[in-house]
């Protein structure tokens, strides 16, 4: 593996946890959606 | 280390042309992002269609005042069915198209960062559409509440509804994983040298975009859900008689809604701070200005969602601040229209079909921003809303906004895409045939909607006959322009005059680096760019 395809391994692992990171806010914002409408209703 | 580039001004990265065999590997399992941007594009073209068609059935039966053509109920699911169909699968997927192609290319990385996500957030969409598209054909018909899904009345449809929320939730989890690529690509896998403020305008605009679309498609989704429950399982969460609030849904609604529109136009912002530039022959005015107007843009687009709910009823207060909040967003806008008219002055113009679609632009956009500011006014829109007046700025925002910069951005990258040059003589004759039968189309719309015509209804007092007359003509025209613009499409794809790897003499960005057609693989082996090569930053 030479020093290009390391480096890019290295983005490609930096931009899996952006990822994660990111999905956990998407979820949150579905949750935080819900949420105002249940309290809401109750 | 830069990278070489060669005497034609090409680089020479030792890229490779290694297409997958078979066409179920070539496209079904591709997971290179310009397999996957034809994919998103061929897709976009083709509920363009469908939803232009839709169109076209609104205009015919608008023609003349009376039911000539299709009943009441019909009509109202072909409003809904083309903005759904226009909104979520004809604009949003072709700028994502776009970002697939142009996005690495335009930073130095060999592809997006999570490459089977993507081809995952593609296939994903003709089952969401083929859900929606299916509910034409069952008892009952598609919805036809309006793509605004109101409660109570969307929930007095067939089962469509199941059909349409999960056609909604399919189109989310889709546009959700695209924007989570879109952010990962452009924080993890720019070239190394490659700073954030060399970025060109066209990414910077859609990792804005792709922050605001990880805040409001789940909104929706949430919201949805909760009408699934309210039809299916007894719940009574938008439902007054069971306590429930129907005023709510719409604030959830235009919390994601608001937003939506600029997703929309932001990234039709990016191609044009791209195209202006190259045929002015000078660099974007106030680079920076723009980076930050975007963000302004898009800050302030979270916090006017009630301007679309004025006439429902709220307290003082709330009117104001909605008011003046939704008017601010006039200024960072401002500063963008400023800015590319600046970029223009005493620039080296020339009139390629990518630039005059990019000038009509500025010009139109700039009548719906303007159309949009009188709306803003609470104690007016109370007469405007509902009217065909917000049917002609919606229009001018979308059309001659946003699909005008699509168009754009096809002719000015089609020749990086396919190797081949567009013909320019029917492309200005497109531009041309486009510009005049959009303003027929729907210029006289605004003086229907301060006459008072409501819009959703398919017969109308005889007083508002002749710009309806002349409002389908030039629906028409339009639709039949696009016909010839797939004609063009077409015809460049398949041969024409060889594109050079630079194409456009004022072009400037790494994505001019590689030849034209771009190899299937690009970037793979690089190591830090040329930064003169950028068209922003600090070496200039």
């Amino acid at each position: 593996m030479n020093q290009e395809e390391k480096r890019i391994q290295e983005q490609r692992k930096a931009a899996r946890k952006t990822a994660v990171i990111l999905a956990v806010i998407a979820v949150g914002f579905f949750s935080w959606a819900v949420y105002i409408v249940v309290k809401h209703a109750t | 280390m830069s990278h070489d580039i060669t005497h034609d001004g090409v680089a020479d990265h030792h890229d490779h042309d290694h297409k997958p065999k078979g066409f179920v590997k070539r496209w079904l399992m591709t997971t290179n992002h310009k397999d996957i941007g034809t994919l998103y594009l061929i897709f976009a073209f083709a509920m363009f269609i469908l939803g232009g068609a839709m169109a076209m059935i609104i205009r015919l039966e608008l023609f003349q005042p009376g039911l000539q053509f299709v009943e009441p109920d019909f009509f109202n699911q072909m409003t809904t069915m083309h903005a759904l169909i226009m909104v979520f699968g004809a604009v949003m997927p072709a700028f994502v198209g776009l970002a697939n192609w142009m996005i690495p290319m335009m930073i130095g990385a060999p592809d997006m960062a999570l490459p089977r996500m993507n081809n995952w957030s593609f296939w994903i969409l003709p089952f969401a559409f083929a859900l929606l598209s299916s509910t034409l054909f069952m008892e009952g018909g598609a919805p036809a509440g309006g793509w605004t899904m109101y409660p109570p009345l969307v929930l007095q449809g067939g089962h469509n509804v199941a059909y349409l929320v999960f056609a909604v939730h399919l189109m989310g989890i889709s546009s959700i994983m695209g924007a989570i690529n879109v952010i990962a690509t452009i924080m993890n896998m720019r070239a190394p040298n490659v700073g954030y403020l060399n970025m060109p305008l066209f990414v910077w605009t859609w990792l804005i975009t792709a922050f605001l679309l990880i805040a409001v498609m789940p909104v929706l989704a949430g919201a949805v859900t909760m009408l699934l429950t309210d039809r299916y399982f007894d719940t009574s969460f938008f439902n007054a008689a069971g306590g429930g609030d129907p005023v709510l849904f719409q604030h959830i609604f235009w919390f994601f809604g608001h937003p939506e529109v600029y997703i929309m136009i932001l990234p039709a912002f990016g191609v044009v701070s791209e195209i202006i530039p190259t045929f002015a022959r000078k660099p974007l005015f106030g680079y920076v200005s723009m980076v930050y107007a975007t963000a302004a843009i898009a800050f302030l687009s979270f916090i006017v969602w009630a301007h679309h709910m004025f006439s429902v009823g709220m307290p003082l207060g709330a009117e104001l601040y909605f008011m003046y909040a939704t008017m601010m967003i006039a200024v960072p806008t401002g500063v963008k229209i400023f800015n590319w008219v600046a970029t223009m002055w005493k620039g080296s113009m020339t009139f390629e079909t990518p630039m005059l679609f990019s000038l009509a632009f500025v010009i139109l956009f700039t009548i719906g921003g303007f159309s949009g500011v009188m709306m803003a006014l609470a104690p007016v829109d109370l007469q405007y809303h509902d009217t065909y007046f917000i049917v002609a700025h919606f229009h001018y925002v979308l059309v001659t906004g946003a699909v005008f910069a699509i168009i754009a951005g096809v002719y000015y990258w089609i020749p990086k895409w396919s190797g081949h040059m567009y013909n320019e003589r029917l492309g200005k004759i497109h531009f041309w045939w486009s510009t005049i039968s959009v303003n027929v189309l729907f210029f006289p719309q605004h003086f229907l909607g301060l006459a008072g015509m409501p819009r959703r209804i398919p017969d109308y007092s005889t007083q508002f006959a002749e710009f309806n007359m002349w409002s389908s003509i030039g629906g028409f025209a339009f639709g039949l322009a696009q016909v010839f613009f797939i004609y063009i499409v077409w015809k460049t794809v398949r041969g024409g005059e060889k594109a050079t790897g630079q194409v456009w003499e004022g072009a400037k960005g790494l994505e001019w680096t590689v030849p034209s057609p771009a190899p299937h693989h690009t970037f793979e082996d690089f190591g830090p760019v040329d930064l003169d090569k950028m068209a922003h930053g600090k070496t200039h």
